[in-house]
C-alpha cells in the first residue's frame, strides 16, 4: 500500500494537517483509484479522488471502429457487468437505425442482463465483506458467481467479456437445456440469500460499521447526478426499468427496493434486495420466453443515418448511457459514454469530509465503483 | 410537458435561444436510405454568454425544473464535414425528476481557446464532467474551482478528442 | 435438515480421522498418567544422584533444562498443528479445501514448509529503524508466553511450576507482551507501524481489566490462586438421585459461570489480537500493523507468539472454566488437550465468521460493556457466597 505523509503547518501552530495518500495500489479490490485525504488527526478535512489510471481512450478509439467492432470495446467499460454495456451500445445503434428486435431476442437480453446484475452484486457483497473485515462471505459469493459464469460461458463462450448482445439481437440462440440449468441455478440461489442475511446483513458488528456512516442526503444525491442503487439507497425511488422501460421490462412484475436513511447499510441492503428481485425477473422471463427468431435483419455493413441518439439503461452500477452522433458513415462521429461510476465517485469529495479515517473504506466500498467505467 | 410547450416558456424569457431543427437528409446521402434520427426531446442552441443564466432558469422555473444533469460532453466539428460550421459544441443533457421530461442544450464555441461559464453552482455533477470536457477538448470553464485534467496526467500536451489531435511521442512510446 | 451424502474420498477421510482419534485415545490410555511417571523418573534420578554424590544443583539444572525443552517442544508442536488447523478450518468454512499437497495427506506438513520458507527469507531492518529495539521486539513478544506456560497445568502432576499465586503470575507476565508490541511499533521507524502498535497496545491494556476481573468470581469460590486447586475443585459430577447430570465445571455454575466465561473468552480474543479485534493486523484498513517491517525469522517469532498466546488463553479457559483435565476414561492430559483445542477451535471460528470492529467501538465495548458486567458478576458471586 502506498503511503506518504507531508506535514503542513496550519495557521494555528498547534494543529498539523496531514496528507494521506490512499494509493493507486489498494488492498481493497476496487481497482487503481487514488484518494488524497487531508486529515486533522482522525477526522478528514478534504478528500480528492484522483482517477485516470485506467483511461484507455475508448471515446477516441470509437471514432476509428465500426459499430460492431465497438461492441468488443464496450465489454471493457464495466467489466463486471459486461452484458449491460453490450446492451446499451446495441440499444443506441438500434435506436438510431430504427431496428426492432424480435420478442425472443429482447427477453434473452433481459435474462442475460439480470443474471449479470446478480453476478455484479455478488462481487459487491463479497468485496464489501472483505473491506469490513469478514473474509468468508467473499468465497460464498464467488461460489454462486461461478455458477453464473458457467451459464454465461455456455451461452457466449466467455467468462467476463461476453460480447453476446449484438446489434439487432443476440449472438446466437441458447444451447440445449440451458434453460433447465438456469432454473436449477435460481433454485440454488434462493436459499443463499438467507445465508447472506445471517452472515452479514444481520450481523451486529457489520451493522455497527455501516449504519449511520456516509449518509448521502437526497438533494445532494440529485445534485451530484447519482443514479442506481446509491440513489435508491438515499430513498429516491427511480429505476429506469420502471420509469423508462426498455427491452420489454414493462411485462415483468418486480419491485424497486428503496432505502430509508442513505447510509452505507441502506446502499448495501438495496443491492441485496435487487438480487432477489432479479431472480424473480429471470423466472418470469424464462416462463415468458417465446419461440421464434431472436435476431432482426441487420445489414452487413452497419451505416446508421445521420443524427444523434442518447440511450440509457439501468446497469448494476447506475444509469449507463451512450450518446452517439453519427454522420452517415460506418464509423461513429462521436461516442460519449455516460459512466455511472465516474459520476457517483464525485460525491466522495463531499461525504468523506467530517468522517473518520476508519470509515473511508466502508464508504468507498458502498458506492461500488468499477474503475473500468470510471476511466473508460 | 411536450417540447413545444417547453419551448414557448423558454422563448418568452430568452429570445436568443433557438431550437435546433430536426436534421434533414443531406443531398449526398449514403447508400443506406435511412431517414436521419434524433431523440424526441427539445434541442436548443444557446449562446455561450447566456448559458449560466439560462441554466439557473431551467433549474428553478416551476414548469421546467430540470434538477438532474444527465451528462455534459462536447463535439468537435473540424473541417471533417463540409456542411457543418467549424466549432466545438458543448452538449448538456438535462432531466427533470419532477416532470419526467428531458431537454438538450447545445452551446457552440470557437475552436481557438474556447471558454464557457461553469454551471457547477447549479448542478454539482458538472464538477467532474466539465473537467473531462476540459481535459479532452480544451474548453476552459470559468468559475470552476478546479478546472484541471482529470483522466490524462498533469502536463499532457494536446486535447485528445479533438479531430486534429496528433499524438506527440512521449516516454511511453518505444 | 438434509443428511449429507458422502462420496468415496470423504468416507475415506472420515475413516482416517476416526482411526486417528481412536488410536490417539488408545495410546493415551495406554500411556496413562504421565505426571505419575515423571515423578517416578525424578525419584529414580534423585536417588541415583544421592548414591553417587552428584551435587543436587546439577540435578536441578538438568531437570529445568529438560522441562524447558519439553515445553518448547510442546509449544512448537502445538503451534505447528494450530497453523495447519486454522488453514484447514478456514478453508472448509469457506467452501474450499486448504492445504492438500505438502507432505501428502491433506497437507499436514504445510507449517513445516512455511517455517523453512520464513527461515530462508532475507532479514531486513529498515533504515529508519532503531536497530536494537527492532531486533529485541519479537523476543520480548514471545518470551512472556513461554514463561506463562510454566505455570499451566497440563494434567495431573504435569505442571512445571505449581505456584501458589499461579493465576496472578500468568496474568502479570502475559501483560508484558504489550511491551513487545510497542517496541515493534516504535522501533520500526514507520509512523504507521507506530500508530498501529499504539492502537494495539491500547486495546491490549484495556481488555486486560475485564479479563482479570472476570476470573475473580472463580477465585472467590475456590478461595485460592493456585491453578491446580482450581482444576481439582472441578472434578466430579453434580448428581440427581445418583445419576450424574453435569460435570462440576465453573462454566455450568448458574449465571456467574456463564457471564464469567463469556467475558473471559471475549477478552482473550481481544488480547491475542484476533478478529473481530484485529485492527492491528488488518490488511484492508488504512494503517499498517505493527509487524509490517518484519520479515523472515523475526516475523515468524511474532506469528509463533500469537499462536502461543492463543493456546495459552485456551488452556487457561480450560483450567478455569472447563475442568482442565477432569473426565472419565481418558487420562487427564488428553482431556486437557481435547478441551483446549476445542476452545482454540472457537478462536478460529470467530476469526472467519465475524467482521472487524472499528477502533473506537472496540474501546467503547470494553469500557462501557464488559467492565461493568464483570463488576456485576463479582457482586452476584458475593451474594451467592453469602447466602
Amino acid at each position: 500500500m502506498n503511503t506518504e505523509i507531508l506535514r503542513i503547518q496550519g495557521q494555528d501552530s498547534k494543529t498539523e494537517e496531514m496528507i494521506l495518500n490512499l494509493g493507486p495500489q489498494h488492498p481493497s479490490t476496487h481497482g487503481v483509484l487514488r484518494v488524497i485525504l487531508k486529515m486533522d488527526g482522525e477526522v478528514i478535512t478534504s478528500a480528492q479522488p484522483d482517477v485516470g489510471y485506467l483511461h484507455r481512450g475508448t471515446e477516441k478509439l470509437a471514432e476509428n471502429r465500426t459499430y460492431p467492432q465497438m461492441l468488443v470495446i464496450s465489454d471493457r467499460w464495466d467489466y463486471l457487468a459486461a452484458m449491460s454495456n453490450n446492451l446499451v451500445w446495441a440499444l443506441a445503434v438500434e435506436k438510431l437505425m430504427q431496428i426492432e428486435v424480435p420478442a425472443r431476442g429482447q427477453i434473452l437480453r433481459v435474462i442475460m442482463v439480470e443474471l449479470n446484475r446478480i453476478a455484479s452484486h455478488l462481487v459487491f457483497f463479497g468485496t464489501y465483506g472483505i473491506d469490513i473485515g469478514a473474509y468468508t462471505p467473499f468465497l460464498y459469493a464467488f461460489r454462486e458467481r461461478e455458477k453464473i459464469l458457467d451459464l454465461f460461458e455456455e451461452v457466449s463462450g466467455a467468462r467476463m467479456t461476453y460480447n453476446y448482445i449484438r446489434i439487432g439481437g443476440v449472438m446466437a440462440d441458447l444451447p440445449k437445456d440451458w434453460i433447465g440449468r438456469c432454473r436449477s441455478f435460481l433454485e440454488w440461489m434462493k436459499p443463499r440469500f438467507i445465508e447472506y442475511d445471517t452472515l452479514l446483513t444481520e450481523n451486529p458488528i457489520f451493522q455497527d460499521r455501516t449504519k449511520n456512516i456516509g449518509i448521502l442526503p437526497q438533494p445532494l444525491a440529485i445534485s451530484y447526478g447519482i443514479s442506481g442503487p446509491n440513489l435508491r439507497g438515499s430513498s429516491y425511488r427511480f429505476d429506469l426499468r420502471k420509469d423508462a422501460p426498455y427491452c420489454l421490462y414493462e411485462k415483468f412484475n418486480f419491485s424497486i427496493p428503496t432505502g430509508k436513511n442513505g447510509d452505507c447499510w441502506d446502499r448495501y441492503w438495496v443491492r441485496i434486495e435487487e438480487m432477489k428481485e432479479s431472480v424473480k425477473i429471470i423466472e418470469q422471463a424464462l416462463d415468458l420466453l417465446p419461440e421464434g427468431e431472436c435476431n432482426a435483419k441487420v445489414p452487413r455493413i452497419i451505416r446508421p443515418p445521420m443524427g444523434e441518439v442518447y440511450a440509457q439503461i439501468e446497469a448494476p452500477r447506475g444509469m449507463l448511457g451512450i450518446y452517439l452522433v453519427s454522420d452517415g458513415g460506418d464509423k461513429p462521429y462521436r461516442v460519449h459514454v455516460r459512466p455511472p461510476s465516474f459520476i457517483n465517485l464525485a460525491v466522495l469529495q463531499e461525504i468523506l469530509v467530517g468522517m473518520k479515517v476508519a470509515d473511508v473504506i466502508a464508504i468507498l466500498g458502498s458506492i461500488d465503483i468499477v474503475l473500468g467505467e470510471v476511466d473508460r | 410537458m411536450t417540447p413545444q410547450e417547453m419551448f414557448s416558456i423558454i422563448q418568452a424569457q430568452y429570445k436568443n435561444i433557438t431550437e435546433i431543427p430536426y436534421p434533414q437528409s443531406p443531398h449526398a446521402a449514403p447508400a443506406h436510405e435511412g431517414k436521419p434520427y434524433r431523440d424526441p426531446h427539445l434541442y436548443l442552441q444557446c449562446p455561450s454568454e447566456l448559458w449560466l443564466e439560462f441554466a439557473n432558469f431551467l433549474k428553478n422555473e416551476e414548469n421546467l425544473s430540470f434538477d438532474y444533469l444527465t451528462f455534459v460532453t462536447a463535439l468537435d466539428y473540424a473541417k471533417v464535414n463540409p456542411q457543418e460550421p467549424i466549432r466545438i459544441e458543448v452538449v448538456y443533457h438535462l432531466y427533470s425528476f419532477k416532470h419526467r421530461h428531458s431537454i438538450v442544450v447545445k452551446i457552440s464555441l470557437q475552436r481557438e481557446n474556447p471558454v464557457l461559464s461553469s454551471v457547477i453552482q447549479v448542478w454539482k455533477t458538472s464538477d467532474w464532467q466539465e473537467r473531462e470536457v476540459y481535459d479532452m477538448f480544451g474548453v476552459k470553464f470559468e468559475g470552476h474551482p478546479n478546472c484541471s485534467r482529470i483522466l490524462m496526467w498533469e502536463g499532457f500536451p494536446g486535447w485528445p478528442l479533438r479531430k486534429d489531435y496528433v499524438h506527440i511521442p512521449d516516454r511511453y512510446d518505444d | 435438515m438434509i443428511l449429507p451424502v458422502w462420496n468415496e474420498s470423504q468416507k475415506r477421510s472420515a475413516l482416517i480421522l476416526f482411526g486417528i482419534a481412536s488410536a490417539g485415545a488408545g495410546i493415551s490410555i495406554a500411556i496413562g498418567e504421565i505426571g505419575a511417571r515423571f515423578s517416578k523418573i525424578w525419584q529414580c534420578l534423585s536417588s541415583f544422584a544421592l548414591k553417587n554424590s552428584i551435587p543436587t544443583a546439577l540435578l536441578t539444572t538438568l531437570s529445568m533444562i529438560i522441562q524447558c525443552s519439553i515445553l518448547i517442544g510442546f509449544i512448537s508442536g502445538a503451534v505447528m498443528f494450530m497453523v495447519w488447523w486454522e488453514r484447514k478450518v478456514s478453508a472448509h468454512m469457506q467452501n474450499r479445501l486448504g492445504p492438500m499437497f505438502t507432505g501428502g495427506w491433506h497437507g499436514w506438513a504445510q507449517t513445516i514448509a512455511d517455517a523453512i520458507k520464513l527461515l530462508l527469507k532475507e532479514d531486513i531492518i529498515p533504515a529508519e529503524a532503531k536497530p536494537w529495539v527492532h531486533r529485541l521486539a519479537p523476543i520480548v513478544a514471545f518470551v512472556p508466553a513461554f514463561l506463562c506456560y510454566a505455570a499451566l497445568p497440563f494434567g495431573e502432576g504435569l505442571i512445571s511450576a505449581d505456584l501458589d499465586i499461579g493465576i496472578l503470575y500468568i496474568f502479570a507476565i502475559s501483560g508484558l507482551s504489550v511491551l513487545g508490541i510497542v517496541m515493534a511499533g516504535w522501533g520500526s521507524g514507520n509512523k504507521y507501524s507506530l500508530l498501529g502498535g499504539l492502537r494495539s497496545a491500547a486495546q491490549s491494556v484495556s481488555y486486560e481489566i475485564p479479563r482479570v476481573l472476570s476470573v475473580v468470581p472463580i477465585l472467590m469460590m475456590v478461595g485460592s490462586l493456585k491453578l491446580t486447586s482450581i482444576a481439582n475443585v472441578q472434578t466430579g459430577f453434580w448428581r440427581l438421585a445418583g445419576i450424574p447430570l453435569l460435570p462440576r465445571w465453573f462454566i455450568f455454575y448458574p449465571i456467574v459461570g456463564q457471564i464469567a466465561f463469556l467475558i473471559f473468552l471475549i477478552s482473550s480474543v481481544a488480547e491475542t489480537n484476533r478478529t473481530p479485534f484485529d485492527i492491528a493486523e488488518a490488511e484492508s484498513e488504512l494503517v499498517a500493523g505493527f509487524h509490517t517491517e518484519y520479515s523472515g525469522m523475526k516475523f515468524s517469532f511474532f506469528f509463533l507468539a500469537e499462536y502461543a498466546y492463543v493456546f495459552l488463553s485456551s488452556g487457561l479457559t480450560t483450567v478455569l472454566f472447563l475442568g482442565g483435565g477432569s473426565g472419565p476414561v481418558l487420562p487427564s492430559w488428553s482431556w486437557f488437550l481435547l478441551k483446549s483445542f476445542a476452545v482454540v477451535f472457537l478462536f478460529l471460528w470467530f476469526r472467519w465468521t465475524f467482521p472487524r470492529l472499528r477502533v473506537d467501538r472496540l474501546m467503547e465495548f470494553t469500557w462501557k460493556f464488559l467492565l461493568p458486567w464483570s463488576f456485576i458478576n463479582i457482586l452476584i458471586t458475593g451474594f451467592i457466597l453469602l447466602f
